[in-house]
């Protein structure tokens, strides 16, 4: 009971956090940074409480005699979570002032925040559709209610409308594909879904393939695939930059546990069918993020196109998981990882300059940023080349595992592609590069302090260039080697 | 004495690094100091392992797995033995000297931080290069030597012709690395290791010619490391560079890397003694053609580097010849009076505000009485007079050639030891005797700092005794490692007419040096003469290849570039970019932000997934059925 109860005490600590917070903000006493602070203060200790589980290798059902096998805990849950912690503190601590600097932030912005952590938490957590889809909801109306969080700006508010409109429909489809499959299997549990699939002829599957498809559908809109991308650009755009920074590095990562809980177990049988569907949606995504990312201005709006652009590096994995690559489902973890580091830390500069000015940031913004800002700018390069897939850096391994498991599935082309891809982006990330070095800067050099959100930064960038070359010599700490130990061994407790 | 063999190789890269911190800032004498106490400390730690060396001990370490992939297996492994423990003496006390004598001759240098940074990264990577264990880690610290060589060549890079000569020494010495990477490959694919034990156990068995080719390639990586011809241009080019680093890389360690590699490797060259004989030809041929060019060349520099290249031949007409511990012992003994030589040349630059002609100087031994002794002690040893370090190790090289019945080199060598000694001598009277010709030239000499003289005294003494005191018992430990083999002529009478023969030869060349050149006075015809001009230009070599390899391989170039990567390459690129740039300005109009095209897009792509699921589950109801329908169809 006990040992049950530590199990889930960094969920716990989440939503305890978070309803602490909205009780708290009642209280006009407090100041943005108390909000801050406690926020940070439970999201950290759901972080500490968490990590020592990492090593722990068994698959345990919570209260299995009140849930059944709804609620799953294992290494693969517990990495994700602790990514989603991770993600959110550094979000709130690179924001700090961010925050200051913007009038309609207030108490209930990081109760939200911390809501939506805990709806992530439980949707990796989640082994039963129904708990998956309320967990995702939690997440997403949070997100959607962040999203219009500058409540006069109309970019911001037109951003939450489309977002909710296209996120509540997709949430249906969502629920209408669990209606489906429990049509077929008369249960929403994975492990009963997966035992139905194994046993059944091709004609009792049409089914629960429809189902999984609506499921498909939803997990590909969340993620921004080709055609289901339309929103991205604007919400990402529209949205307060500390929100589009959660977003796109947290919000994004959560979405791929549950689509490789799916697809990696119970859909195993019958994911070859989507594999092809997967390629041709991969195709678009590529294509189409590239596109949208090399015609941007704004370097909100080019990285959010440019975030649809990994979507499709992840897609690539996920179809080769349908065609057994066993290097496929490691290589996404890992690819998550290496976007996490290098977005959060792209956006964090992003937010930490634009919490200094009213303007929206373009490429012009930056001309000659080095020589106002050697050390941000150098770090941004580093996050540029992580991002573009540069060697010797995290981002570099990443593709590097994507496209070593598109070739051992065989899909050349694909990989191929990916490639081309990789080229492409090179031309928007270097873009940002070359605006920084090699223009002469219109600005007098300001003195910007130093402070922990550029301390933050900076060690996002020495992750960025330790995942990529760090050695495993020094003990204690995984080299670039270890990062993709971690990541087989989270895959290999889902199995 | 694991902890000492990895304080000697680290201290140096601690000590760089120390002062790489300061590098951007202006000058602080902590970044001068604390390399330079580093650096001691890497010498009391090799002199440590040098007695336990001597002791009969060997030290053998791995340190950590470098490369693991299938069969290749390649440790970072250190090894102290006779061979490298020599090095590594010879290495740390000629740096510990050069360091401290930089902190005085760099004393005014806006670059002071920066230049101990690539000094002491220097010393480790000669460090790495003699105390590696296999031929990997000797080609890491092989590429380190040659970049801090670069780096410190081209340490004025704001002058033209240093970053040149910087380059021609790097692109020379690329090279001859290639021979060189050819030559570890072939070792590997011939023996599956590169450790040194394991590829000299391996070797034996091998047909000849491979070994031949292996000897080769290494000897060409060797060649262009010590400048042997036809690769010796650059390193009189070199002395571009601050004379710190003229004394310490191009005079007393990174040329003789070429010498320690063929020692290294001796039981590869002893199973070829034709390719033996070879190097030692070419070494005889260096030694006389450099000495030649050094007779007449007025500049102080180039001919203390005329020098040294003529020493190197000397070196490899001994490792040719089977003699390693001789080139060895020759190899220690010219790094001690050739870095003093070069360090005096230092502070007569000094005192001349950079002059380097020697006909500009003239009577500085009043002024410059330190400099004067130890630069005048520096080429006895040179010209290998007894009893000084140069007699027993030059003078060994000599006995080598006759004992082993090599008559024609053994000749050659010993004119060239006349040579040597002739412009040696001719540099000294030029510099420090006769009329005081400076003051025509308005300089105003002035000695160097004390504590530069001082740090230089151990230099001296060593080019004094080095060859007396040490001879027996370095005799003693390196043959444990390298073939025994002592090289005396068999009759006494013989014997001393040698010696005696060679020492009044060398004394009479310096003689005959003194008298025409005390008073500087040239001799127009002479010098319009067919002879000096050819020496004077060097053979016209830098000239041939200039013409015969630079501009035709720059012509080829522009062709290249202005032809293929104007008009073909990059073209390419842009028309793949332009493509794909503008269909994405056009697309951009699907992405109109409006709320009713999204959801018929998402609509549109759920339709599209829904009915492909559909069909590719019932692809194989379909296909069954096709088949029952479609022979009915046909009937």
């Amino acid at each position: 009971m006990l040992e049950q109860l530590l199990l889930i005490l960094p969920m716990a600590i989440t939503v305890i956090g978070a309803f602490f917070l909205m009780l708290l903000s009642w209280n006009k006493r407090f100041t943005l940074k108390d909000y801050n602070l406690v926020a940070v203060f439970f999201l950290m200790l759901s972080f500490i409480v968490e990590f020592p589980q990492l090593s722990n290798t068994e698959i345990i059902y919570i209260f299995p005699e009140v849930f059944g096998t709804m609620y799953i805990i294992d290494n693969f849950s517990t990495l994700f979570d602790l990514m989603f912690t991770a993600g959110a503190i550094l979000t709130l601590l690179i924001n700090t002032d961010y925050f200051k600097s913007r009038n309609y932030f207030n108490g209930e912005y990081f109760a939200l925040v911390l809501f939506s952590v805990f709806g992530m938490m439980t949707l990796a957590h989640s082994n039963e559709l129904v708990t998956a889809f309320i967990a995702l909801e939690i997440a997403s109306l949070s997100v959607y209610a962040l999203a219009g969080y500058h409540k006069n700006n109309r970019l911001s508010t037109e951003a939450m409308l489309k977002y909710m409109i296209l996120g509540s429909m997709t949430g249906a489809f969502f629920i209408l594909g669990t209606a489906l499959i429990y049509g077929a299997v008369g249960s929403t549990t994975l492990g009963d879904i997966a035992l139905f699939i194994k046993s059944a002829s091709d004609s009792e599957s049409l089914l629960v393939i429809t189902g999984g498809t609506f499921i498909l559908v939803t997990i590909l809109f969340k993620i921004g695939a080709v055609p289901f991308h339309s929103w991205v650009v604007d919400v990402y755009h529209g949205a307060p930059f500390p929100v589009t920074m959660f977003m796109a590095s947290t919000f994004k990562i959560a979405l791929f546990a549950i689509a490789l809980r799916l697809y990696l177990v119970d859909f195993a049988p019958i994911n070859v069918i989507w594999s092809e569907l997967l390629q041709v949606i991969t195709v678009l995504t590529l294509i189409g993020g590239s596109w949208l990312a090399i015609s941007q201005d704004n370097l909100k709006r080019m990285l959010a196109g440019s975030s649809i652009v990994h979507s499709g590096y992840m897609l690539i994995a996920i179809s080769s998981i349908g065609l057994g690559s066993q290097e496929a489902a490691p290589a996404i973890m890992f690819y998550l990882m290496s976007y996490f580091l290098s977005s959060v830390g792209a956006f964090g500069i992003l937010s930490f300059i634009a919490s200094r000015s009213n303007k929206a940031l373009t490429f012009k913004d930056f001309k000659g940023f080095s020589q106002r800002r050697p050390y941000l700018a150098a770090m941004m390069a580093i996050f540029m080349l992580s991002l573009s897939g540069f060697p010797s850096t995290i981002g570099f391994l990443g593709k590097f595992y994507i496209f070593t498991s598109a070739i051992e599935s065989g899909q050349i082309l694909l990989a191929g592609l990916g490639i081309l891809t990789a080229f492409i982006s090179v031309y928007y990330y270097f873009k940002l590069i070359a605006m920084m070095y090699f223009y002469p800067t219109d600005e007098p050099q300001k003195k910007f302090p130093m402070d922990l959100s550029g301390v933050l930064i900076g060690l996002m960038a020495v992750l960025v260039i330790w995942g990529g070359i760090g050695t495993g010599l020094i003990p204690f700490i995984p080299g670039a080697d270890g990062f993709i130990d971690i990541a087989k061994q989270a895959v290999l407790s889902l199995q | 004495m694991e902890t000492y063999l990895y304080i000697a190789l680290f201290a140096p890269l601690v000590g760089s690094l120390f002062a790489g911190l300061f590098g951007a800032r202006p000058k602080t004498i902590i970044a001068g100091l604390v390399p330079t106490g580093l650096l001691f400390a890497s010498l009391v730690s090799s002199t440590i392992l040098l007695t336990h060396v001597l002791a009969g001990n060997t030290v053998h370490v791995e340190l950590m797995t470098w490369m693991e992939t299938g069969d290749l297996y390649i440790p970072f492994g250190f090894v102290v033995d006779q061979v490298s423990v020599t090095m590594m003496m010879v290495v740390t006390i000629v740096s510990t000297v050069v360091h401290v004598y930089s902190i005085g001759y760099m004393d005014h240098d806006k670059g002071f931080n920066r230049f101990f940074s690539y000094l002491s990264a220097f010393v480790f990577s000669m460090m790495v290069l003699v105390m590696s264990d296999n031929f990997a880690g000797l080609f890491i610290g092989w590429e380190g030597v040659g970049l801090c060589s670069w780096l410190l060549i081209g340490f004025w890079y704001h002058k033209e012709s240093a970053t040149w000569a910087a380059n021609e020494a790097f692109i020379m010495n690329r090279i001859a690395d290639l021979g060189m990477l050819i030559g570890i490959f072939l070792i590997y694919w011939n023996t599956g290791s590169l450790q040194y034990d394991q590829v000299f156990a391996a070797v034996a068995g091998l047909e000849i010619s491979t070994v031949v080719w292996i000897g080769i390639f290494l000897f060409i990586g060797a060649m262009g490391k010590s400048a042997q011809f036809p690769l010796h241009t650059w390193l009189a080019d070199a002395m571009e560079g601050p004379t710190p680093v003229s004394a310490l890389i191009h005079a007393a360690t990174m040329v003789t890397a070429g010498v320690y590699l063929v020692v290294r490797a001796n039981p590869i060259y002893d199973i070829i003694p034709e390719v033996g004989t070879v190097i030692a030809s070419l070494g005889a041929f260096v030694a006389m053609f450099a000495a030649s060019m050094a007779l007449v060349n007025r500049d102080m520099k180039r001919i203390i580097a005329y020098s040294t290249l003529s020493q190197l031949g000397y070196m490899f007409v001994a490792a040719g010849l089977g003699a390693y511990w001789v080139a060895l012992f020759h190899l220690m003994a010219h790094a001690f009076f050739k870095a003093l030589l070069f360090l005096g040349a230092g502070n007569v630059m000094h005192a001349m505000s950079d002059e380097l002609d020697p006909f500009k100087m003239g009577g500085l031994s009043k002024k410059m009485k330190g400099t004067f002794i130890m630069m005048t002690v520096a080429s006895v040893a040179l010209a290998g007079i007894y009893p000084l370090a140069g007699f027993f190790s030059k003078d060994m090289i000599l006995e080598v050639a006759f004992v082993e019945h090599h008559y024609i080199l053994y000749t050659v060598l010993l004119l060239t030891a006349g040579l040597t000694a002739f412009y040696s001598f001719r540099l000294i009277a030029l510099i420090f005797h006769g009329e005081e010709r400076y003051k025509l030239f308005g300089f105003d000499p002035h000695e160097a700092y004390k504590y530069m003289l001082w740090f230089m005294a151990p230099l001296a003494v060593l080019a004094v005794i080095a060859g007396m005191m040490f001879k027996g018992t370095y005799y003693d430990m390196v043959t444990q490692l390298l073939p025994a083999g002592e090289y005396h002529v068999h009759s006494a009478f013989t014997y001393w007419v040698m010696t005696i023969g060679t020492q009044i030869f060398v004394g009479l060349a310096i003689v005959y040096a003194y008298r025409k050149y005390e008073n500087a006075k040239i001799d127009k015809k002479v010098e319009s003469g067919f002879f000096y001009q050819l020496l004077f230009n060097q053979y016209y070599i830098p000239q041939f290849y200039e013409e015969f390899f630079v501009k035709p391989y720059r012509d080829l170039s522009m062709i290249f570039w202005k032809h293929i990567d104007l008009k073909v390459v990059d073209a390419t690129v842009d028309m793949i970019g332009n493509t794909f740039y503008k269909t994405g300005k056009e697309t951009h109009v699907m992405q109109n932000g409006n709320l009713s095209t999204m959801l018929r897009w998402m609509v549109a792509g759920l339709v599209f997934l829904l009915v492909s699921a559909i069909v590719f589950a019932k692809a194989n109801d379909i296909f069954a059925y096709m088949v029952t329908i479609v022979p009915g169809l046909g009937a």
